[in-house]
């Protein structure tokens, strides 16, 4: 499958999907007005990766963000939704969910994820 | 809580700025510091609105040389002990002429040279400009703060139009020196 | 040409005096796009640079502004006909002892305010654990355009400032008024 690969702007946050070198981030600031159509190929993409099998069923997907908006907040709901639909297929996901030490908020944001959907989440600072 | 309560009443300046920016015609006005990163990230701000707003090139890069100038000014002229080193930089548009102004605090000993140097350019005419511009680049006279005759003379001969100062003495040390130049729209200058 | 009524270079020292005294560091009115919101953005982050405060809080302020321009940008009204058609959004960013500013002023239908005020009323009524989960809430289960709607950015402001607004609404004419938030940052956190 191919991989998905966006490069980091000012307001919108570096992606990485690939299935093949098993590596799956999103990292930088996430502020784009309309988050949805920002979004909609990461959204897409996991679609299609929930019909395939991979050789390693483990996929940590790593979460670094700096900042993000509100429109954000929502679609990276989404996001996780996908992942946990993921585990029903056989993978084993875990999110990474990255915040520099001082951050509470960011910490904060990691662990209300991780109420909200029924994933494995490790907390981690960078 | 109560939205009419005193507290809430106070909030009644954002409106009474709003209302004398547009009687104004001004965009956008900064005042604080000038450092280099913020008088880049300011112009940035106009740039994007000129944009926006669907400018011509020619125009918008007019306007922003001058704005360059003008903030270069501040930075050189600005003295720093006043108002923790604050000066005002303003941007507007009535109609078709773009304003820049902006405004700062100088010592009392500088105003009568800087009104010379003012008086001096806008009584050339184009050609006049030039000559002097050209004067001063080749013999290379750089004024005690770094060529502020320079900026004005390159102010002026972008803009067209006479510069407009004024000077109000703040105390037996301090002037404050208003400065605004108009930039036409149209083609011709 | 020789005499603009509407700005002339003797305000600047008004305006200058008057900001000053507001601690008022930037003004500005028009358009709020992407584009604009990250120039603004990058004004605040250089302004930050020289003032020394937590990342932490920084980050704070940095979320606010995205959010209240993005409020701007997605919830201002426009009006065609005057007195309310001269009305833009502003922005004002300031800062008085340990508190970062943000106001914003925008024109809003009158048939919106009271829904806005019991939103707002609501919000500021909440404590933090309220707010967390109303926040939840909003984004579990409401549609799409909610979800990116002032209720979850307010919210969102909210939380990460542990204030309440301030807010204040001014009737321009049958159909509209003037909206005017205000949210303040403390610097120590």
């Amino acid at each position: 499958m191919e991989p998905l690969f966006l490069e980091g702007k000012e307001d919108t946050p570096k992606i990485i999907l690939n299935s093949q070198s098993n590596q799956y981030l999103i990292s930088g600031r996430s502020l784009p007005e309309d988050a949805t159509s920002f979004y909609s190929p990461v959204l897409k993409w996991l679609d299609e990766f929930s019909t395939q099998t991979v050789a390693d069923p483990n996929v940590k997907f790593e979460v670094r963000l700096e900042y993000f908006n509100t429109a954000s907040s929502k679609l990276l709901l989404d996001i996780f939704s996908k992942l946990e639909g993921l585990s029903e297929n056989g993978k084993k996901v875990t999110v990474q969910w990255y915040y520099s030490e001082d951050d509470e908020d960011m910490l904060e944001a990691g662990e209300e994820y991780s109420e909200l959907v029924d994933l494995k989440f490790e907390m981690k600072t960078y | 809580m109560d939205s009419t309560g005193l507290k809430s009443n106070e909030l009644g300046f954002v409106y009474e700025f709003h209302k004398k920016m547009i009687s104004m015609n001004l965009t956008l006005v900064y005042e604080g510091e000038f450092t280099q990163d913020i008088t880049k990230a300011v112009l940035s701000m106009t740039e994007k609105q000129m944009a926006y707003s669907g400018e011509q090139s020619t125009v918008k890069k007019k306007v922003f040389n001058i704005m360059v100038e003008c903030l270069q000014n501040i930075c050189k002229h600005s003295e720093n002990t006043y108002y923790n080193s604050s000066a005002i930089f303003m941007v507007g548009l009535e109609e078709d002429t773009y304003f820049i102004c902006t405004g700062n605090p100088v010592k009392n000993e500088n105003v009568e040279l800087l009104k010379m140097k003012m008086q001096e350019i806008n009584n050339l005419d184009k050609e006049g400009l030039k000559a002097l511009y050209k004067e001063i680049v080749s013999k290379g006279t750089i004024s005690d703060k770094g060529g502020a005759g320079l900026g004005l003379i390159d102010i002026a001969r972008k803009a067209g139009t006479k510069l407009e100062y004024s000077f109000e003495q703040i105390d037996n040390l301090m002037t404050f020196f208003s400065f605004m130049v108009k930039i036409p729209r149209s083609k011709e200058l | 040409m020789e005499n603009n009524e509407i700005l002339t270079k003797s305000m600047i020292y008004d305006l200058f005096k008057e900001m000053t005294k507001e601690n008022i560091t930037l003004l500005y009115q028009g358009d709020f796009s992407q584009n604009l919101m990250k120039a603004i953005l990058g004004l605040t982050e250089k302004k930050m640079d020289n003032i020394e405060v937590s990342t932490n809080v920084k980050k704070k302020v940095f979320n606010v502004l995205v959010e209240c321009v993005q409020n701007i940008s997605k919830h201002s009204d426009e009006s065609k006909e005057p007195p309310a058609s001269k009305f833009t959004s502003i922005l004002m960013l300031g800062s008085v002892n340990d508190q970062f500013i943000i106001s914003t002023g925008n024109l809003i239908e009158n048939k919106k305010v009271e829904s806005f005020k019991s939103k707002i009323l609501m919000i500021n009524s909440l404590t933090s654990e309220g707010l967390k989960n109303l926040y939840k809430k909003i984004i579990v289960g409401h549609s799409l355009d909610e979800k990116g709607g002032i209720g979850l950015g307010l919210v969102h402001i909210a939380r990460k400032t542990g204030e309440k607004f301030e807010y204040r609404f001014d009737k321009i004419d049958e159909q509209y008024s003037y909206f005017t938030l205000k949210v303040n940052i403390s610097k120590i956190k």
